[in-house]
């Protein structure tokens, strides 16, 4: 077995233990883990898929809330959001831009970090957030 | 040292040819022209002089060319160095920066399976 296909078994055993352990983590355990986090794959059977099992798709990380065939669906997680949630992260050095939230999928929690497009890291100031550093301030503070 | 045009003639005989002479080593000399071989020894003079310079030591063939013939007055003769065997190029060391280069190569390479492998699962 080469170095390469050593380095393929250990992605691949790593994505399914993560996958498995996926539903007792948090979105910053999960995103601490964003290497072993497959991509999205509109033609893949996510039927099988426990619930909270991650994806990474447009620069976020998205948790499985509905297992589902993709391949019957036209769009990615971030159209389908009752199929799939945001995961978040209180690490400012992995925060993610911001998503609104879709009703209570993806809000923010107190700690929760996201980068805004200058690059400024806003730390969520409490529970259950649903705008952003420029639209509530006093919700957010800079994270660094 | 070329000393120009002079005459030859063997110690063995008196036909005299005209070379040009020249000292190649200090045992080895050399006379360019058309003059057959002889291992009896010389004398040089200059044209149209009766000098006898006299080489009657140098009766060694130690070397015969194209149009030359050279002589030693140690019994050396010419031997033909041994062709060295090629050898191949010693590979020069890779750079600091080539080392470098080729580890970030193989770790991408490595990331990219992981990732592959993360992929299928």
């Amino acid at each position: 077995m080469s170095m390469t296909d050593i380095f393929r078994s250990l992605g691949r055993a790593d994505a399914l233990k993560l996958r498995e352990e996926a539903y007792s983590l948090s979105g910053t355990q999960i995103i601490d883990r964003e290497h072993s986090v497959p991509a999205f794959d509109p033609q893949k059977d996510y039927s099988a898929w426990p619930a909270g099992a991650p994806v990474t798709d447009e620069g976020q990380v998205w948790l499985l809330i509905q297992p589902h065939n993709a391949s019957n669906y036209a769009d990615r997680p971030s159209s389908l959001r009752a199929l799939w949630g945001l995961a978040h992260t209180t690490d400012p050095k992995k925060a993610k831009p911001w998503v609104n939230a879709h009703g209570t999928s993806g809000v923010y929690m107190t700690g929760e970090c996201y980068k805004d497009a200058d690059g400024t890291v806003w730390r969520c100031l409490q529970d259950n957030t649903v705008y952003d550093a420029a639209t509530w301030p006093e919700g957010w503070e800079m994270a660094e | 040292m070329v000393m120009g045009m002079l005459e030859l003639k063997y110690i063995s005989h008196d036909t005299a040819y005209k070379v040009e002479f020249e000292l190649v080593k200090r045992n080895i000399v050399r006379l360019v022209g058309d003059i057959p071989a002889d291992t009896s020894g010389f004398t040089l003079s200059r044209i149209g002089y009766d000098d006898r310079w006299d080489h009657s030591g140098f009766k060694t063939v130690y070397r015969k060319g194209d149009g030359f013939i050279e002589y030693s007055n140690d019994g050396s003769t010419h031997v033909e160095p041994e062709p060295q065997p090629e050898t191949d190029p010693i590979p020069s060391e890779p750079s600091h920066e080539d080392r470098i280069a080729a580890l970030e190569a193989q770790l991408a390479a490595y990331e990219a399976a992981y990732q592959e492998g993360v992929n299928e699962a």
